[in-house]
């Protein structure tokens, strides 16, 4: 075998490792909620009651699943081995996540809402309905909800609330069907006020109107609440709040009059209700307990439960389900750990060899005293003082048994000479584009023009100066404002345009790593017979 | 103008600006003392200042032309920095990943034997002799030996690196097939000017990237009917988005400039108040 | 040819020394230094994300920050670290501070911004905040590996400390504990957060970047691979604005906002010189 031949072989071997544990699964077997069990939402059908939860097969992955049972006595079973409803990327609201579940039977379906987050950790209201089985089911677009007095909306704003303009973040609601109509109760957090329950009502989902006024105000919530729900009784409200463990009731009666209950412990110490809706049966609840004393590190760190809990004082809760069997992790993915560890140590010390060479450079300079030979002196005192230097005196100051004088000295040569003329060198360009911006961006062609528009624009767009002429602007001409105007500059144009330069640099790198990998990229094996060329 | 008056003149300036920059000296050190500060304190912190303030105006003398002043401190910057690195190459990976685990393997060994755990720090001496392998660059005969660090790291990190590009690159393509005419599943509830607004900027943003693509397409003739039209509209947005790069490019170094400005002026020479 | 023996005066504004442009621009930022001007910033779409990722991150997890900033902009990254410490701790969510060998001078400059703040808002190393040993990249490998195992990459703390010493550190194992992974690097694409952990396992990922790569990033704010991004000292000090705490980039973006109007002023006086001394030519060639 040639040299050659055996460090291709080599090269290949190495990055069929990697190149396999990126198509090969990370972990094998598993349920779809083996992760995280969480969000019950029980509906009572003609055939039975069904539980619907969402699980997790790993953090953030989130689907739905059913439990169904025909008699409060007989046990709890699965709908399906499969999950009822799974994420797509064609509905970006609950990509990453589905929290507090409601569900109820109206018009001959199970309608089903809970809040989703998206990629960009936005929640949002999300429905689906099911058939009464519980097997089929189909998204439905979210509620909208209708401010009390709209306020003006400039153009492009509401695709990003697909609720509605709310007037805070939605964390928990409730939901309401009687009479052909929807009423909602949602649990909104506005910034600078806390947290307040807010009730929509409305005929039809997408056009729920808002009350003018918080039915329950910030200051009969109890602090960190967790989860919510909220039932009628009578012709009032009966609010439920869970912070950590513990269940507040909120009593609302037709006058508006708040009547607020002691709280009561739900769970064990130490453990967390992430959900909670009351049936006719209990209540029902999710639990989280972190894992202890240390999981191994393909679990889910946390202990996740559906719980039901009789509505009596001082029963203990029942258990519905616990996550499902667990995937296991494969050799691949246990050894690239070792792999990277290797990889790392490799790669550390050929970061010697430029500092070496440099070296060797300054100091055949200083022995041959050839010209600037005292500049290359001043070079070899830095490097072997900053190096002696770090090695005693690097820290950031809580270092424990260090001297404090090597500490110092440290920070006193990094701040005298690293930072301030790594700045300065830094900021000297600004004087070059200064010059280059008078000498050469001069108007002769319709691209030049644009070029120099555009630069102006972003200049002063996203500077205080740009906000100060939007202001002077009336409101319905806001798109000739600066800001306005190179946001849309660098979120549209200069986003497509980089974008098609992107794809194609990518689709460069890969076949150059396909190149390099495949032993097809002859330059990187030039030079073995001891000739560098 | 004579060469005497010149000097002369030279000679005068320097010391307007040594007693400019003494009595500002004067009175900040003064500052410090009546705030009762340590003397060694004040002598650190001056000498740090002024280290720093003669080094900025080392760069930016540079700009004048070049001159003996800056390449002392450019040398001094480019050692300090090189010596930093190297100090925590060797700290933080060679030590920390290697040599420490290294030996904490080898402790283990000798109390327990070969266990499980002292074969996680052993084995740990396999890429530390690769790395070494590194060395033979200096060596004219056994110069192949080198590259088998190097033809390690390389096929990992073309494996890496398809993984990295592809699990990137994914998302903007099919992020680029946008509704040009959002419907309901998009925007719920929706008036029919925001539809449209949001549906024009889309098909701004596709026919954009689309067109920059074509730009960049090589494979057919320039001058062809097809590609003429689409490439020259790739060619507007990108100088649009060269234009944005500039003004960016700009502010950043401008940030820059305002800092070392306010350093020279508040903490050197004390002449504003400090941010 | 024959030069032109008496340029006329906009041919010699046109081809002034480029020293005369250097020498009124200091002379402007050195006066602007003293200006005390103040207007509100704007606030960017995804400087408001970010800001709202961090009001809802869910409670039980800690946030990443990596410190890979260097010298040279270190007064852009400043600005876009201290906001977000500043908010971190405001909001009581633990932190951990991420530093690696590539960028060594982020081990030094990071940290102290974080002590600093946290001397003056009164929070605990250890319980609010720590600072990770630093990890080798290896192109990417060092962070496919933290991802699955925290512990195992990050022994020890910036001080030798074994890192599961730290109270905040005990329940945090792997990626899935961390809630937001926020990055300041001066390219934000050298430290592959996006490649290795935020397209695998979804962690929501922000970028504090130099305004320079910041455009790179747009396709990806886009595309939502990013939740949100502090774009130079503008964005620092638009969250500034947000926080209500008016910082070091308020004061640099004011000063900018006037420095950037010479940029236009020079753009505009060259191009008027280069038509006026067109015309002059174009009307001696006529007599």
């Amino acid at each position: 075998m040639t040299k050659r031949a055996f460090l291709k072989t080599l090269a290949f071997m190495t990055g069929l490792f990697f190149v396999l544990e990126f198509f090969l699964p990370d972990k094998v077997g598993g349920r779809f909620d083996s992760y995280e069990v969480h969000a019950p939402a029980p509906v009572q059908t003609s055939s039975g009651t069904h539980l619907f939860y969402a699980g997790s097969y790993a953090d953030r992955l989130p689907a739905l699943g059913g439990l169904t049972r025909t008699a409060p006595s007989a046990p709890w079973l699965p709908l399906s081995e499969n999950p009822l409803l799974q994420r797509s990327p064609l509905v970006p609201e609950d990509l990453t996540g589905m929290q507090h579940l409601a569900g109820l039977p109206a018009k001959g379906w199970i309608e089903l809402f809970y809040i989703g987050t998206s990629a960009g950790q936005n929640t949002t209201l999300c429905h689906a309905s099911g058939s009464t089985d519980g097997l089929q089911w189909y998204r439905k677009p979210p509620p909208r909800f209708l401010p009390p007095s709209p306020p003006l909306q400039r153009a492009g704003q509401t695709h990003l609330r697909p609720n509605g303009p709310l007037p805070g973040n939605m964390e928990g609601f409730a939901v309401d069907y009687s009479n052909d109509q929807w009423t909602f109760l949602l649990l909104l957090r506005i910034t600078g006020k806390g947290l307040s329950v807010w009730q929509a009502t409305g005929r039809e989902l997408t056009a729920l109107q808002l009350a003018e006024t918080p039915l329950c105000p910030p200051e009969s919530i109890p602090a960190d609440v967790t989860a919510f729900d909220g039932a009628r009784a009578g012709s009032g409200w009966t609010l439920f709040f869970v912070a950590l463990n513990q269940l507040t009731t909120v009593t609302i009666d037709s006058h508006g009059t708040l009547t607020q209950s002691t709280p009561r412990q739900l769970v064990a110490t130490g453990e967390r209700v992430t959900a909670f809706r009351t049936a006719h049966d209990g209540f029902y609840i999710s639990s989280a307990r972190d894992r202890h004393p240390t999981p191994p590190r393909e679990f889910s760190p946390r202990d996740t439960q559906l719980l039901l809990l009789p509505t009596t004082e001082h029963a203990s809760p029942v258990m519905i389900h616990h996550p499902g069997p667990r995937p296991t992790p494969t050799y691949l993915s246990r050894g690239i750990l070792t792999a990277g560890t290797f990889l790392q140590i490799i790669v550390a010390t050929a970061l010697l060899i430029p500092v070496i060479n440099l070296s060797l450079f300054h100091g055949k300079k200083i022995a041959r005293l050839t010209p600037g030979w005292s500049m290359s002196g001043i070079f070899f005192i830095c490097l072997i003082g900053m190096f002696l230097i770090t090695l005693a005196g690097k820290g950031t100051g809580t270092t424990q048994g260090q001297s404090e004088l090597w500490t110092q000295t440290y920070s006193f040569l990094f701040k005298s000479i690293i930072q301030p003329m790594g700045t300065a060198v830094f900021s000297m360009i600004a004087f070059y584009m200064v010059s280059a911006a008078y000498r050469s961006f001069r108007v002769r062609s319709l691209e030049s023009i644009l070029l120099m528009a555009s630069a102006c624009i972003v200049m002063i767009g996203q500077m205080p100066l740009g906000e100060l002429q939007a202001s002077v602007l009336p409101d319905s001409t806001y798109y000739l404002g600066l800001p306005w105007l190179s946001q849309k500059l660098l979120t549209v144009i200069n986003a497509c345009a980089y974008r098609g330069v992107l794809i194609g640099l990518t689709i460069g790198g890969i076949s150059i790593a396909i190149r390099i990998w495949l032993g097809l990229d002859n330059s990187v094996y030039s030079g073995l017979e001891g000739k560098p060329r | 103008m004579t060469l005497r008056t010149k000097h002369l003149l030279i000679v005068m300036a320097g010391v307007i600006l040594t007693a400019f920059l003494a009595q500002g000296e004067y009175r900040i050190v003064n500052h410090m003392l009546s705030a009762s500060i340590p003397a060694s304190t004040i002598l650190y912190q001056r000498g740090m200042i002024w280290l720093g303030a003669l080094g900025t105006l080392a760069v930016y003398s540079f700009l004048i032309r070049e001159n003996p002043f800056y390449k002392a401190f450019e040398y001094a910057l480019l050692g300090c920095a090189t010596g930093m690195g190297i100090a925590i190459v060797i700290q933080d990976a060679l030590m920390a990943k290697c040599l420490i685990p290294i030996q904490h393997g080898i402790t283990l060994m000798r109390h327990d034997g070969l266990t499980m755990e002292a074969l996680d720090g052993l084995i740990l001496v396999i890429p530390g002799l690769i790395g070494l392998l590194w060395f033979f660059q200096f060596s004219k005969r056994w110069f192949w030996i080198s590259r088998i660090p190097m033809v390690i790291g390389l096929g990992a990190g073309a494996g890496l690196a398809f993984k990295d590009l592809f699990n990137r690159i994914v998302p903007q393509i099919t992020g680029t097939a946008k509704p040009l005419w959002p419907g309901e599943t998009f925007m719920a509830g929706a008036s029919f000017w925001d539809r449209a607004a949001i549906g024009f900027e889309n098909f701004v943003f596709v026919v954009g990237t689309l067109s920059v693509l074509i730009y960049f397409f090589f494979t057919v003739r320039r001058k062809h009917l097809l590609v003429r039209g689409p490439a020259a509209l790739g060619r507007w947005y990108l100088m649009l988005s060269l234009g944005a790069f500039f003004g960016n490019t700009f502010m950043s170094r401008l940030s820059a400039l305002i800092e070392r400005v306010h350093f020279l002026c508040s903490q050197w020479l004390g002449l504003s108040k400090p941010w | 040819m024959k030069a032109d023996p008496t340029p006329g005066f906009w041919d010699r504004v046109q081809h002034c020394s480029p020293r005369v442009l250097y020498l009124l621009f200091a002379v402007m930022m050195v006066a602007l230094e003293f200006h005390t001007v103040r207007f509100p910033i704007p606030v960017p779409s995804y400087v408001n994300k970010l800001y709202q990722a961090i009001e809802t991150l869910p409670p039980g997890k800690i946030v990443i920050l990596d410190s890979s900033m260097d010298a040279g902009w270190y007064p852009e990254a400043r600005g876009a670290f201290e906001v977000i410490v500043r908010h971190l701790f405001k909001r009581g969510i633990p932190f951990a501070v991420f530093t690696n060998t590539s960028f060594f001078e982020g081990q030094r400059l990071g940290p102290q911004i974080v002590e600093d703040v946290a001397r003056e808002m009164g929070k605990e190393y250890g319980r609010d905040y720590c600072i990770w040993g630093a990890i080798v990249l290896a192109q990417g490998a060092g962070l496919q590996s933290l991802a699955k195992d925290i512990h195992g990459q990050v022994k020890v703390d910036a001080s030798g400390r074994p890192l599961a010493t730290l109270p905040m550190m005990q329940k945090v194992k792997d990626i899935q504990d961390i809630g937001l992974i926020f990055s300041v690097c001066y390219s934000w694409e050298s430290v592959q957060w996006l490649g290795f952990i935020r397209s695998v396992y979804g962690t929501p990922y922000a970028v504090g970047t130099s305004a320079i790569s910041s455009s790179t990033a747009y396709p990806y704010l886009d595309s939502g691979q990013i939740t949100g991004m502090i774009p130079g000292a503008a964005g620092a000090a638009s969250y500034e604005r947000l926080l209500k705490s008016p910082g070091s980039a308020t004061r640099i973006a004011a000063v900018q906002s006037f420095a950037v109007l010479y940029v236009v002023a020079a753009i505009a006086l060259g191009n008027l010189a280069m038509a006026l001394a067109a015309l002059k030519t174009r009307r001696e060639a006529k007599t």
